[in-house]
């Protein structure tokens, strides 16, 4: 089935991977694996930022307003409710309801309710439309942060911005198609699995961009060597390898390797350009945050994102909160406290992002996402006590996204009067999956890649595109 | 149709629900007996040699084989290669390094007529042998040395199945006695008696450690047993069947005939495993290990001196780092340091920091001060300047979060209920002064003796280590039974100590007394509720927002720290000095920040290198343990659970059972679905034995049409890097069959008829002119008939495994460590990224000596840590089985080569090699350079090319560096031809 000598590159134009026959397979002639690719769907979206809340963001004191929270504070959660597991456990035993400690008011044309922590996001609530009442399947940080990042709760799957640019291709040849910017202060649960090509090629797996010194590994030429002794040195390879190239004439990979240099010192010149934010205005560099200690980090995210994006990247990701400590949205203890945290890190860069995205006219062109792994419960165990915090939900997961053909101002699905889990129909996560495929003009049925046994996909048995985020 | 799917969809969300409906409607009833004969599932038959194959070409069977299929396309089958290239070919297939440049020239040398043949020999019979192709078997076991998922922990014993797969291969294991141990290798010896169970071998329970690979980490009851025992049923299907079993896990198989009964029949099989608990602390892995005695020869010896030589390396590297240390410090200008945390109240969960590292024994101050307006803190009498982000945001309210405090402890985080959580308390001696009134600055920079003149609470610590074993926390301390001549356990001695804190308080009545706190043996100093507050004095300090707390402590060990907590009502404050703690511009940033040149790459390297021999000792000392992580089956009633009832889960969910099964194998296989025959013991008193191995003799027996096939085909693919069956784990339908059938067929009854021997295949594969034709062959005929090369008429050009092209730039700079077996190894990773893709803390112990130099195969295999040299050539860090490695070419690949830490560490090594073999001439140096790298001969051109390069260079060693990392970098040196 593979057969990696049938691919052709015209490797000029693209970044030279190759070995890559099973995926061209499915994409019809051979060809060079990162070359732009026709997209399944009319759409305006070319490129994704998808930004990951590490934690579990707490829905009822973000995007919904549950009034009857604040109702019942202090009591139990009246009446039976369906859920499993981990959460049915805390339920039968003794709890009290928190309302939120956060003043909810509404915003924008559509009227939505948000809570005090986003206000400068709630500048832009028109712009969004919210998915409430997703459901993982698993109430723990790493199977549910994988989840919502690659489709799966087990490690081994492909990321979705694997999936975006496997079935996109990339837009710049001079950097990679798919990049992950980390919170400064680490990783987040599952490291490297969260961008993981998993069973899809490794071309397509994420790069980590790196946070100082040189933006991408081993981009920075080792000390000693100067521009013009590695020009001189890159020519000797060429005419050693064009040597042994002769004797394979028919081998496009012995090509592709010499064009992979080429291209590889393209990257030393663009990449550490693009991550230069020197170049950026004062009033840009506050539109993000930068001047503020405390959103200087997720600011700093944002910014990259956007000149990711201006680049060519398909696909950016990325990640606030660092596994599972103070750093996290894991609010266990003093919800009110952590909320009011992370929220201040993150509500500046991410409205400064959709506004700056929106006055270069890219928003049109960009899909955002918000995501988080998890929802919170409306409870804690025990007493209210001083500082209650919030336990993991797993069904009451809330997303966003923007630009893009989404629907502003669209709510899809609902959760309960205690946001305890949907109100309706649960939407599962390989429903968000589609609809942020179709949104970037992909058919999740189409795309798809033979892995044990199964042409695999991103939303596995296949999702339902939720059609009223879809303009 | 569409209809009733969307009808499910509402009142049974779950996915695979819709799929076993979607199956049970679109499945004809009887594609099992239908495909049951076809092949790969008919049993396999010698076939009979075609006798077509040229007399002049054939070397042996496998020839008449691919010459019958290049007959048939008009083909004609390429010339043999010679025998330079054909050597190297073998080194680089047979043990994944080159030859050197003098084994290469005795193998010319020897002109015997099968002088080819015993250089095969040779090289099957090599140790690195096993040490190369033990890497395949791994991919397929899904091999690694952490569990992945939440944590990603440590599977500390996991490395001696690596070392039983090379020692396997190495011994030329018979393949079917491979199979039963590692699926049944405690069930393999009979009983015949009424008594106790037989001792496995270790070996066998080594072996073992296949089933327990799987990338888990979360013990959540059934349904974790479930989704174990449902990837043990999927795994051993794929790799010893070639089949896709796992897709019948929620349904029919869709393209195989293989029903859902006859997955959860196979996973029953596996139904009376027991896997050991965790030890202690490792509660969040699924299971722990067993004693299991080194076996090999010299293993249990080599053990023993290990352990020795890293304690001892250990116990040096703590003598030698805190002066080290001490240096750099005094080199930064660095000074002591002290932090205060805050976890809750209105800082929130925050640690503040302005800190160095304390290891000099000196005496130190730290004086945090509050007013109503802002607060500030300071180190030996300096302003800190690092005092965290939230500075500012909290002014004149610091304090006054607690409104009534009720308690205070030392030593001991409570996290502002009283209740300890975490001991802190690992120093020498503090001395802390609690202040009413915020110090004036004169105050501040009074030397210590008259500091502790001034009013305020005045509380001594001396938390030093309880037991004097630097490996332990106090807090596990506390569980010891350590007594002294009085009794008393070390925690009391120590409380005892504490008790004779000095408070300058004024009323007796109001004086705090020491005790425990509730539930627990952590020793607090407890305060009446109106302690603080009844003392009008301490009450306004509290109240105003005002006050000031001293601390003056002296440290000897970078551990040390210290906690005074008071709090109240949830919150609290707490003080506590942690210089390992890391903060902005201490010593740990410039150590950790490669671009800092205020220290140097070596003493960079030297601090983390002893500091890693300190920190991982535990946990390497715990890899030394004679422990395997095996598993066994249920003892049975009525100590343990007996046989349970095996059923189908529907739709492959774990709290779904179905229709009841008897363990049986495959009815594609057999033709039926009825109960495998289980072997129990005479006296039937283990009635949960033998499952296990009734499946591993199944799988392993000659009979069984896949298992042959399957693993000579695996071989066959890394030979030529395709396989017969391009899909190596997957001989179903979604396959494309076989190229040559009868080729396989008569390679799987060879190795039947070689009672196994995988070494008799390699052997057979290795001697055919197939294998020997040349690769650099044109044929525009040939190439039209076959562009892909299916047929071989060539052999086909490969790009070296990541591994291979790791370990040749060593072999290449003469600095590979070629010492067989032992720990997981850490090589040096680019610009510390184990920090930054760390859960807590890294598990990457690097190591810049020759220990971090040995081959690939022993790297350290962290699931959520994929060493980007050998990542970006394609080596995955195993969650699934890998049949198979992709072979890319990308521009990362370039940079790593080209700018990576590994070519630029070696280049000068390979380089020093040829300036001090070859002789002084340039043209010589490059002739030895090319030898060396490409193992040939260098023809003129080249040489005349680099020569020319050379010339450029005023400097020799500098010309040469430059021609060696061009070598490097060559496709040459990174394909097999």
């Amino acid at each position: 089935m593979l057969n990696r000598r049938t691919w052709l590159a015209n490797v000029h134009n693209g970044l030279g991977a190759l070995a890559l026959a099973d995926v061209l397979q499915a994409s019809g002639p051979a060809t060079n694996p990162y070359t732009p690719k026709t997209p399944h769907l009319p759409r305006k979206a070319k490129r994704c930022i998808f930004l990951f809340m590490q934690g579990g963001v707490s829905q009822m004191d973000s995007f919904e307003f549950k009034p009857e929270l604040t109702r019942l504070h202090g009591q139990r959660i009246p009446g039976s409710h369906h859920v499993e597991g981990e959460l049915q456990g805390r339920l039968t035993h003794a709890h009290s309801i928190v309302g939120s400690p956060f003043r909810f008011s509404q915003h924008g044309q559509s009227g939505r309710y948000l809570s005090e922590l986003f206000p400068r996001l709630a500048g832009h609530v028109d712009d969004l439309a919210f998915v409430h009442g997703i459901e993982t399947e698993n109430p723990n940080h790493g199977p549910s942060t994988l989840q919502v990042t690659t489709g799966s709760q087990f490690p081994g799957s492909a990321s979705v911005g694997s999936w975006i640019s496997y079935g996109l291709g990339t837009e710049n040849a001079n950097m990679p198609g798919y990049v992950v910017i980390q919170d400064p202060r680490g990783a987040p649960v599952n490291g490297g699995h969260v961008w993981g090509n998993g069973y899809l090629p490794a071309a397509f797996q994420g790069t980590l961009l790196r946070n100082e010194g040189s933006p991408i590994l081993n981009l920075a030429r080792s000390s000693g060597i100067s521009d013009q002794s590695q020009r001189a040195e890159l020519e000797q390879l060429r005419k050693l390898n064009q040597r042994f190239n002769n004797q394979y004439p028919e081998s496009t990979e012995l090509e592709a390797r010499i064009a992979s240099y080429e291209l590889a010192f393209r990257m030393q010149t663009e990449a550490p350009e693009l991550v230069d934010l020197s170049s950026e205005p004062d009033h840009i560099r506050q539109l993000y945050g930068l001047d503020d200690s405390r959103t200087a980090g997720f600011g700093t995210q944002c910014l990259m994102a956007r000149r990711m994006a201006e680049s060519g990247v398909r696909y950016t990701l990325l990640v606030h909160g660092v596994q599972i400590n103070s750093n996290s949205w894991d609010d266990h203890g003093d919800v009110k406290g952590g909320m009011t945290r992370h929220s201040q890190e993150v509500d500046q860069p991410v409205a400064g992002l959709l506004a700056d995205l929106k006055q270069r006219g890219m928003l049109e062109e960009t899909l955002v996402v918000w995501a988080s792994e998890m929802g919170r419960t409306p409870f804690v165990p025990g007493n209210v006590g001083n500082k209650p915090g919030r336990d993991h939900n797993k069904y009451g997961l809330v997303m966003w996204m923007a630009g893009g053909d989404t629907r502003g101002g669209a709510t899809v699905g609902a959760t309960d009067d205690f946001s305890l889990r949907a109100a309706g129909e649960p939407i599962p996560i390989r429903d968000v999956h589609a609809t942020i495929l179709n949104l970037m003009g992909l058919d999740d049925e189409q795309l798809r890649y033979p892995h044990a046994g199964r042409l695999r996909r991103l939303t596995d048995i296949g999702g339902y595109v939720l059609k009223d985020l879809i303009l | 149709m569409l209809a009733v799917v969307m009808f499910f969809r509402i009142v049974a969300p779950s996915h695979s629900f819709i799929c076993a409906l979607l199956i049970a409607v679109c499945c004809s009833p009887d594609r099992l007996s239908a495909e049951t004969k076809s092949w790969p599932f008919r049993p396999v038959a010698e076939p009979n040699v075609p006798t077509t194959a040229r007399v002049d070409w054939k070397s042996n069977d496998v020839d008449s084989f691919i010459q019958e299929k290049l007959d048939e396309a008009g083909i004609e089958p390429a010339p043999m290669a010679d025998k330079t290239t054909l050597a190297r070919r073998l080194y680089l297939d047979l043990i994944g390094l080159p030859p050197t440049p003098e084994e290469l020239s005795s193998h010319l040398a020897d002109s015997t007529p099968d002088a080819y043949e015993k250089l095969v020999n040779q090289l099957l019979d090599d140790p690195r042998y096993g040490e190369h192709w033990a890497r395949f078997w791994l991919d397929l076991a899904r091999y690694a040395d952490t569990a992945g998922y939440e944590g990603d922990p440590d599977l500390p014993h996991a490395w001696r199945y690596r070392d039983y797969v090379i020692d396997s291969l190495n011994r030329d294991k018979p393949y079917d006695q491979f199979i039963r141990e590692q699926l049944a290798g405690d069930e393999l010896v009979d009983i015949t008696g009424a008594g106790e169970l037989p001792n496995p071998p270790a070996e066998n329970l080594v072996a073992l450690t296949f089933l327990r690979l799987a990338p888990f980490t979360e013990p959540r009851g059934d349904e974790s047993r479930h989704e174990m025992l449902s990837e043990m049923t999927s795994t051993v299907s794929s790799v010893f069947l070639g089949l896709t079993v796992g897709c019948a896990k929620c349904h029919d198989h869709k393209y195989d005939p293989i029903p859902i009964e006859d997955f959860y029949r196979m996973k029953a099989f596996f139904a009376t495993v027991q896997i050991p608990p965790p030890l202690r602390g490792d509660a969040f892995q699924i299971g722990g290990p067993t004693p299991t005695a080194f076996y090999r020869e010299g293993e249990a010896e080599w053990a023993t001196k290990k352990t020795q030589e890293l304690r001892s390396q250990a116990d040096a590297a703590k003598q030698k780092l805190p002066a080290l240390i001490q240096r750099l410090n005094q080199r930064l200008g660095v000074f002591a340091g002290f932090g205060i945390q805050s976890l809750g109240g209105d800082f929130g969960n925050d640690y503040f920091f302005d800190q160095r590292l304390v290891t000099d024994d000196q005496t130190h101050v730290t004086v945090v001060n509050a007013d109503k307006k802002r607060w500030g803190f300071f180190t030996d009498a300096r302003p800190s300047t690092t005092q965290g982000s939230l500075a500012g945001a909290n002014r004149g309210h610091w304090y006054s979060g607690i409104k009534q405090p009720t308690y205070a402890s030392l030593g001991a985080a409570t996290n502002g209920h009283g209740k300890p959580e975490a001991a802190f308390f690992n120093g020498q001696l503090a001395h802390l002064l609690v202040f009413n009134r915020p110090l004036s600055e004169e105050e501040i920079e009074l030397p210590v003796s008259s500091l502790s003149q001034l009013e305020g609470l005045r509380l001594w610590l001396d938390a030093s280590d309880l037991d004097g074993d630097s490996t332990t926390t106090n807090s596990t301390v506390q569980d010891s039974l350590t007594q002294d001549s009085e009794g008393r356990r070390k925690v009391e001695q120590w409380r005892a100590k504490v008790g004779q804190l000095t408070l300058r308080q004024s009323d007796p009545a109001l004086q705090p007394t020491l005790s425990t706190l509730p539930g627990s043996d952590t020793p607090a100093v407890e305060f009446e509720d109106d302690f603080l507050s009844g003392d009008p004095q301490f009450l306004t300090m509290l109240k105003d927002a005002t006050g000031s707390i001293v601390t003056v402590f002296s440290s000897r060990d970078q551990d040390e720290s210290y906690l005074f907590e008071i709090g109240g009502q949830g919150q609290f404050i707490a003080t506590f000095v942690n210089p390992t703690a890391k903060v902005d511009g201490g010593i740990e940033d410039v150590i950790n920040d490669v671009t800092d040149d205020r220290i140097t790459a070596e003493e960079r390297q030297e601090v983390q290198s002893l500091r890693n021999l300190e920190r991982f000792l535990p946990r390497q000392l715990k890899r030394l343990q004679p422990m395997a992580m095996t598993l066994r089956h249920s003892i049975g009633p009525p100590y343990e659970p007996g046989v349970p009832t095996s059923r189908v889960m529907l739709r492959g969910h774990w709290n779904d059972p179905g229709k009841e099964v008897e363990p049986g194998f495959l009815s594609a296989i057999t033709g039926n679905q009825s109960p495998a025959p289980l072997r129990l013991d005479t006296f039937k008193r283990w009635p949960t034995r033998s499952r296990r191995k009734a499946l591993a003799d199944w799988i392993a027996s000659p009979s069984n049409p896949l298992t042959a096939r399957v693993i000579v085909n695996r071989l066959w693919y890394r030979h030529f890097g395709r396989g017969i069956v391009e899909t190596p784990s997957d001989f179903g339908n979604l396959s494309e069959g076989a190229s040559h059938e009868a080729l396989l067929d008569y390679l799987a009854s060879l190795l039947i008829k070689n009672q196994w021997s995988l070494k008799s295949i390699h052997r057979m594969i290795c001697n055919s002119s197939t294998y020997r034709q040349i690769s650099a062959r044109t044929d525009e005929q040939a190439s039209k008939r076959d562009p892909a090369n299916v047929l071989l008429w060539r052999y086909p050009l490969r790009r070296l495994g990541a591994e291979v092209v790791r370990d040749r730039i060593l072999h290449v700079s003469g600095r590979l460590n070629e010492e067989h077996f032992g720990l997981p190894i850490f090589p040096p990773l680019p610009d510390a990224i184990e920090q930054r893709v760390r859960y807590d803390n890294s598990k990457w112990a690097t190591q810049y000596g020759p220990e971090g130099r040995k081959r690939s195969i022993y790297i350290y295999q962290q699931r959520t840590l994929n060493m980007p040299m050998l990542q970006v050539f394609d080596a995955p860090v195993c969650d699934q089985s890998r049949p198979k490695r992709l072979e890319s070419t990308t521009p990362l690949q370039a940079l790593a080569l080209y700018n990576g830490p590994l070519v630029t560490a070696e280049v000068p090594y390979f380089a020093d090699r040829v300036i001090a073999e070859a002789g002084d001439e340039p043209v010589d140096r490059i002739r030895y350079a090319i030898q060396v790298a490409w193992c040939r001969v260098a023809t003129p051109d080249e040489i005349e090319q680099l020569a020319d390069h050379y010339s450029q260079f005023d400097n020799d060693r500098e010309a040469m560096i430059s021609v060696c990392r061009i070598l490097f970098n060559s496709s040459e040196f990174l394909y097999l031809n």
